[in-house]
């Protein structure tokens, strides 16, 4: 039973990584209102999974053993925990980008790329790798290309430009 | 396959999961019970809150989140165009006005990596922020796949909270804690 399980798992892995809702940005956007990305995700698969649970229960259907499906209510309580755990987890997730399965995917890409060197244009490269970019007064820049760097500008010296040269 | 999908395609296969799961063996959808098993199968305690049958209870869950870290990978390495990530046009310029790179793939590398760690910044978001998912979720009983999709799907009002909360925690930390984090 367990392969199945790993099976779809995979297939869990695949979805949330090519929708992107892995991603630190994409969790930005969703909280800033800037894009309807995130929310069409989840609103979709509330809807759609809802529906599922809906045909379970008019056709009373059985799990391929035969048993009974039913989920236990949450037991509501004051209350209390779901409020403080929600807003730190939100907290977290704000700051992190990612929810548990994303950290999985997230830690998974980095090894990935790490280990078999592939895709470093579009991927964190080598986290030991340092930008490259320096302004006049030798701050290094935390924009990892050039051409951001100069759009936003330096951050210490805005008015100061990257050494060509580099 | 190779380009990001939109949100109308994997939105609905993510809620399959739910009532998929429930047919195969009524195993409720929710990934961040994988820490608890992790914990009652691996730690030599004898709290309370880890004596259950780990292994009745929760193995199907471990072999999820092996999978879903398989699923990454592959991902990245077949199935991915190397792309950034498709924001939009106002997102962008938000982020880019608070210095961080959008072109970076899925996660800023500025935020996010070794060096980063060594700096105040990167080690409250990346420890501080991993730690408040962690302790978010356990107290919550469950993250976001759980409650928010799980429990919403299934009308229960405690889940209605927790995704309230996380919304609550999100929003404060977007908009009030990160661009003091973040430097602007």
């Amino acid at each position: 039973m367990l392969p199945v399980y790993l099976a779809l798992g995979i297939g869990f892995g695949i979805v949330l990584t090519k929708s992107e809702a892995v991603s630190w940005y994409q969790i930005q956007e969703m909280f800033r209102f800037q894009s309807v990305h995130m929310y069409g995700i989840v609103g979709s698969a509330v809807a759609v999974a809802a529906l599922g649970l809906q045909i379970i229960r008019r056709f009373d259907l059985r799990t391929a053993t035969g048993e009974e499906i039913g989920v236990p209510p949450k037991v509501m309580g004051s209350g209390v925990r779901y409020v403080a755990g929600g807003a730190l987890f939100g907290i977290g997730w704000a700051l992190t980008g990612a929810c548990r399965p994303m950290h999985g995917v997230q830690r998974a890409l980095r090894i990935g790329s790490l280990v078999l060197c592939r895709r470093h244009a579009n991927f964190n490269k080598s986290p030991l790798a340092l930008p490259d970019l320096r302004c006049r007064h030798n701050y290094w820049s935390l924009h990892a290309d050039r051409s951001s760097h100069l759009a936003v500008g330096c951050r210490r010296h805005p008015d100061h430009r990257v050494r060509e040269d580099r | 396959m190779m380009h990001p999908w939109p949100w109308y395609v994997s939105g609905p296969l993510i809620g399959l999961f739910v009532p998929v799961l429930l047919l195969i063996d009524n195993r409720s959808f929710g990934i961040s019970s994988a820490l608890r098993h992790t914990c009652a199968a691996v730690l030599p305690t004898r709290a309370e809150y880890f004596r259950y049958d780990w292994r009745h209870v929760g193995a199907w869950n471990l072999a999820f989140t092996l999978g879903i870290l398989i699923g990454g990978a592959v991902v990245h390495l077949w199935l991915s165009a190397g792309a950034p990530v498709a924001l939009s046009q106002a997102a962008q310029q938000s982020l880019s006005q608070r210095g961080v790179d959008t072109a970076a793939g899925l996660v800023p590398a500025q935020l996010f990596s070794w060096h980063a760690l060594t700096t105040w910044r990167g080690l409250t978001m990346i420890v501080g922020g991993g730690f408040l998912i962690g302790f978010g979720t356990a107290y919550a009983g469950g993250c976001t796949s759980g409650h928010a999709i799980s429990g919403l799907a299934n009308l229960q009002v405690p889940s209605l909270i927790a995704v309230v909360g996380f919304f609550a925690g999100g929003l404060v930390t977007t908009w009030l804690i990160l661009p003091a984090l973040l430097g602007h």
